[in-house]
């Protein structure tokens, strides 16, 4: 070690958007094929980021190729901007790229990175979503080799896991996958929808934004381009069913601050052991509890 | 009780951080920072273990990522690795060659002697794992006088700076398959991303700096049995590889300075020689940054497992280059056991759904068969 | 632009200001912000730049790790030494650049069953984009239908094109500029000729 040798403490800077330009031209060119080719797993080399595989990397590469100065960025996880790891994503890009804006509102981002939730406001064509996905690829459940596995998706080769589904049926008379729901896309390849729950699939179909999904430590970048179909899979007899949020009498609950019927709603347990639901959608619940307490004189508690 | 929206999460990460450095500063009015020099020095196989992990050479930003990580070498090593994705490539090196190394410790299990002789060099294999407890309270004229004492003893030494490979002479005796003339481009991994069927070099790259714990593992479980890898150590050597770069205005091969590096060659079974001709060994190689034998042996043992199952398919999964290159990297195996930590609750309440739903149903066909009998 | 008669040389294509702007990384996210709205509606004309559309795509696409293909030498020396991406026919290249009025003589890379990625990207140089022959598009990120109209496009390049992407996910993924707008068709856009002019 060269005696004289001294740190570089002042070399911290770092390039718009912290990738180099090599890593976000190799992520845009995988984008662009992605989009070609609906739910295609496109391999892509993944750069390590200053957080954990599993945290959003893949993500994150996204949003950080697609950021210019005078977007506006939204990020949530599990539906809230304050959860966080969303939190911490968010300080991140405002760090790394002036010039892009954030907000945790919907309607005001044209850029939405998300894990696990497609927010509950319909999504325009002025819009891109970027999902976070930790195993990109529906066939792992019945095949464990990715040599296998990407033959099997090229010949449209998805018997196993159609009899898999079946299995289900018969043993649970369900289909009993909760969430990655595995999702057919312009009537070829399947994909792993992601950890999004059953509810926020039909978002995908037809949607007018494009949404991209990226499994950075898996390094795969797939897409669900804006307009095209997206099915899931189902059997004539057993149709594609999304979580009721039934009471014990059967009424639809709604959320306990906006009181939305229609919204995918958290189960939060009380000190005193009671039970209560609120939107997961944190921003829609935000904006109609504003409209809600615009039109009524009395308080609403929050 | 209020219906409300739950909040907090940026003060909860900032509070994280303050509880974090004051574990870290926990020794308070007694207490000293470490010297990244100490760290180096003092635990040079732990600088070693980051540096190889992190895919950087930079000890000395090595050290710092085990100070700021408070010795953990996954996240050491992340951090190591994190940074590296920061700096510009400027360009790629020729292939360098490990015969000039300047060799600190050089040794081989195949035969009695070799030409150059056998140095042990620096090495505990052969020292009573005894406690030494002098050690526990040092003094800083103790320390510093066994440093002054090596070099006044050291001998004037001619020994020659590099030596000749111990496989040469057996490729020479025509015992080792010869060296391919021009070497293919080595497959790049920090820029393509793995797609099976992959060649050597990419898992040769891929070990080079994947977590030692599970290499070992691996490794271990083939010549335990899960495979028939019998290695013979030809030679493992430590030392500093001259690292040659094109001159930037003559374009000679100019020294740029110089890497610490282990290497290890291993001769396995015999196996039937190319197109008729002679049976020939074997040869499995194993070489990564810093002082990490024990990583190197287990790299050289799992590169001859993955080149047979490459050849023939796995028989076990050492020899499955899937199974070993896709879980045999720390800074993504880490990642995604450290994920499950993060909120789950939205596809945790689908889940729910899901179960209730079911013993609905379990319900109901249990009342329905009780009312039928 | 390009020699319009068919026997014609090509001239290099940017003889404007120097093109150095379009390396600049705002430019280049700019640049693909347009591509990506662009195959994400296909069809759907996007403005580009004043001038040297072509080279302004090529340069947020192409680079060391890509393979380029110029047939009908459309790029200069010293935009092709900026693409930096190694040179070679255009039955092996990711990337083709192309005359949009000459018929293509060339068979692109389809891609692979399990790496149809691999497909080429053709840029394809014509002279308007908003007028000319009127095509008919169907597909992912159309909604319904949409018609488009080109000019200084070879009428077999529809058919070789048809034929090329007839055994999805195979295929080639297309950019037409008439060098201050671009738009896209990626494989799996349907497209119909009206016949109309």
């Amino acid at each position: 070690m060269n005696p004289g040798y001294e740190l570089p403490v002042d070399e911290v800077s770092y390039n718009f958007a912290f990738l180099d330009e090599f890593a976000k031209r190799e992520i845009r060119r995988s984008i662009l094929k992605a989009i070609s080719i609906p739910g295609y797993q496109t391999p892509y080399a993944s750069r390590e980021m200053p957080m954990g595989r599993g945290f959003g990397t893949g993500g994150l590469q996204l949003t950080l190729s697609l950021l210019g100065a005078g977007d506006t960025l939204k990020v949530i996880d599990q539906g809230a901007d304050d959860s966080v790891n969303a939190v911490n994503l968010r300080q991140f890009v405002e760090l790394t790229c002036p010039g892009a804006n954030t907000t945790e509102r919907a309607a005001e981002a044209n850029i939405i990175q998300s894990r696990h939730r497609i927010p509950e406001d319909r999504l325009t064509a002025d819009q891109i979503l970027v999902l976070q996905v930790p195993t990109p690829d529906p066939l792992t459940i019945v095949e464990p080799s990715e040599a296998r596995r990407k033959i099997m998706h090229g010949e449209g080769d998805y018997a196993p896991l159609l009899t898999r589904l079946y299995e289900d049926i018969v043993q649970f008379d369900e289909i009993a996958i909760s969430n990655r729901y595995p999702t057919r896309l312009n009537g070829h390849y399947v994909i792993d929808s992601s950890p999004i729950p059953r509810f926020d699939v039909p978002k995908m179909h037809q949607s007018a934004a494009l949404i991209l999904l990226g499994a950075g430590r898996e390094r795969k970048i797939y897409a669900v381009p804006p307009f095209t179909d997206a099915v899931p899979l189902a059997f004539e007899d057993v149709a594609f069913r999304t979580e009721a949020f039934l009471d014990s009498q059967g009424n639809r609950r709604q959320c306990d601050r906006c009181k939305s019927r229609i919204s995918y709603l958290d189960e939060i347990i009380h000190p005193d052991g009671s039970r209560h639901w609120q939107c997961s959608d944190t921003g829609y619940c935000n904006d109609r509890c504003a409209q809600l307490h615009s039109r009524q004189p009395e308080e609403v508690r929050s | 009780m209020g219906y409300v929206a739950i909040k907090g999460g940026g003060k909860a990460i900032a509070g994280a951080h303050t509880a974090v450095e004051s574990l870290r500063t926990a020794e308070g009015e007694g207490g000293s920072p470490l010297s990244l020099a100490s760290i180096e020095h003092q635990l040079r196989l732990l600088t070693s273990r980051v540096v190889s992990e992190g895919g950087l050479y930079h000890p000395r930003l090595a050290t710092l990522a085990i100070k700021q990580m408070h010795g953990d070498t996954l996240e050491a090593a992340f951090a190591l690795r994190a940074y590296r994705s920061t700096k510009p490539r400027l360009m790629e090196t020729p292939i360098q060659s490990t015969t000039g190394m300047r060799l600190i410790r050089r040794i081989s299990s195949a035969f009695k002697d070799i030409p150059g002789g056998q140095m042990l060099g620096p090495t505990m294999d052969y020292a009573l794992r005894l406690l030494r407890l002098d050690l526990a309270d040092e003094a800083p004229e103790t320390f510093r006088e066994v440093s002054r004492q090596f070099i006044r003893d050291a001998p004037d030494s001619d020994l020659p700076d590099s030596f000749p490979k111990v496989v040469a002479s057996l490729r020479k005796e025509g015992l080792l398959p010869p060296q391919p003339d021009r070497p293919d481009t080595p497959f790049d991994i920090t820029r393509e991303p793995l797609v099976f069927p992959v060649p050597r070099s990419a898992a040769l790259a891929t070990m080079a700096r994947a977590e030692t714990g599970s290499l070992l593992a691996l490794a271990y479980s083939n010549v335990r049995g899960y495979g028939n890898v019998h290695p013979t150590i030809a030679e493992l050597r430590v030392g500093y590889v001259p690292v040659m770069l094109p001159h930037p205005v003559t374009g000679e091969p100019t020294e740029a300075g110089e890497v610490l590096m282990t290497e290890c060659e291993v001769v396995a079974t015999q196996e039937a020689g190319e197109s008729g001709a002679p049976p020939v060994f074997s040869l499995g190689y194993g070489a990564c940054f810093g002082h990490n034998e024990v990583k190197a042996i287990a790299m050289a043992i799992l590169d001859r497992a993955l080149q047979k199952g490459m050849q023939d398919g796995p028989d076990c999964p050492s020899e499955d280059p899937e199974f070993v290159l896709l879980h045999v990297d720390g800074v993504d195996s880490m990642g995604f056991a450290n994920h499950y930590k993060m909120p789950h609750y939205v596809t945790f309440q689908s889940e729910v759904d899901r179960l209730r739903t079911t013993r609905e149903k379990d319900a109901a066909h249990t009342n329905a068969q009780g009312a039928e009998s | 632009m390009p020699d319009p008669s068919p026997v014609g040389q090509s001239q290099p294509l940017d003889m404007g200001p120097d093109l150095l702007r379009f390396w600049q990384p705002a430019m280049q996210q700019t640049m693909f912000r347009t591509l990506l709205k662009a195959f994400s509606y296909p069809g759907e004309p996007a403005r580009l730049a004043d001038a040297d559309g072509a080279v302004a795509i090529l340069a947020t696409l192409v680079d060391a790790e890509t393979t380029i293909s110029d047939p009908h030498q459309l790029l200069s020396d010293l935009t092709r030494t900026r693409l930096n991406a190694p040179l070679t026919d255009p039955g092996r290249a990711g990337y083709v650049i192309a005359r949009g009025d000459l018929e293509p003589d060339f068979s692109p890379k389809l891609g692979r069953l399990e790496s149809p990625e691999s497909g080429a990207t053709l840029v394809i140089v014509v002279d308007s984009l908003s007028g000319g022959h009127c095509w008919r598009l169907s597909g992912p990120g159309v909604e319904k239908f949409r018609h488009i109209r080109v000019r200084g496009l070879d009428a077999s390049w529809l058919c070789a094109r048809n034929n090329w992407c007839s055994g999805f996910p195979l295929g080639v993924d297309l950019i037409l500029t008439d060098q201050q707008h671009c738009l896209a068709l990626p494989r799996t856009t349907l497209i119909e000729d009206t016949g109309a002019n």
